[in-house]
């Protein structure tokens, strides 16, 4: 039997080009400008080695709570302008997950984003509320309030 | 949510169901791996017990992710269609 499948699934319509929307997740200098939710988080630091088996690295600086949280991993696979793969795995965190991009044309000026995130494991929730995500969902929550 | 309001027997609940009683099984066995259902054996009854805890782990993390990647990608949204905006100087959204 296949394993059990946690995922989770976003659609996003953006009105620009996907080449556009490709650099968007590929430069590193326009990765620092969008993967700062909020005023108070920043990126000061974004590494991308666009190759398979290339890694990134994302520095997630949150100044009220004076906390740094550190995403990484590899590409797994790269199709410009259609599709990234990569693994994710939070600094001192156990388990790596994979997130997968895709973009699609919707003519010339629009472009249909379909994230994808999967790979939870029971094991990953319980070690990361015990690393306090409690604490940033409540931040998150009221800040989406 | 049948096994809400407590314990119930394998085929309790695949009696509600129009799937075969393997497929409920199969599907209590995905739930159960992920940590979201015990089974224990009473005699020659299968007894479910649902463990609210992890659901709510499981539920709160992916909404956490959920949040996550919709800001983010919100974020993107703005930053890419403005970028756009100013390099064009006319299409408006």
């Amino acid at each position: 039997m296949s394993e059990p499948e946690i995922k989770l699934v976003i659609n996003k319509e953006i009105n620009a080009p996907v080449e556009a929307v490709y650099t968007a997740w590929t430069d590193p200098e326009t990765m620092k400008k969008w993967f700062a939710p909020g005023d108070n988080m920043t990126v000061p630091e974004a590494n991308v080695d666009l190759r398979v088996g290339g890694a990134y690295l994302i520095h997630m600086h949150d100044a009220d709570a004076g906390s740094d949280h550190i995403v990484s991993g590899e590409y797994e696979e790269i199709v410009p302008n259609e599709k990234l793969v990569f693994n994710w795995m939070w600094k001192d965190g156990i388990d790596r997950t994979q997130v997968t991009v895709e973009m699609r044309a919707q003519g010339s000026t629009s472009t249909l984003l379909t994230l994808t995130h999967r790979g939870f494991s029971q094991q990953e929730f319980a070690d990361k509320h015990n690393e306090g995500w409690g604490g940033c969902l409540a931040n998150l929550s009221s800040h989406l309030a | 949510m049948r096994i809400r309001e407590g314990d119930r027997t394998v085929n309790d609940i695949a009696s509600q169901f129009d799937i075969s009683l393997p497929a409920v099984s199969k599907h209590l066995s995905i739930l159960e791996r992920a940590g979201l259902l015990t089974r224990r054996k009473e005699g020659r009854k299968r007894i479910c017990h649902v463990e609210p805890k992890q659901l709510q782990n499981a539920t709160e993390w992916l909404e956490f992710y959920q949040s996550f990647w919709s800001e983010r990608l919100e974020n993107l949204r703005k930053i890419i269609e403005s970028d756009t905006d100013d390099a064009t100087h006319r299409r408006k959204k």
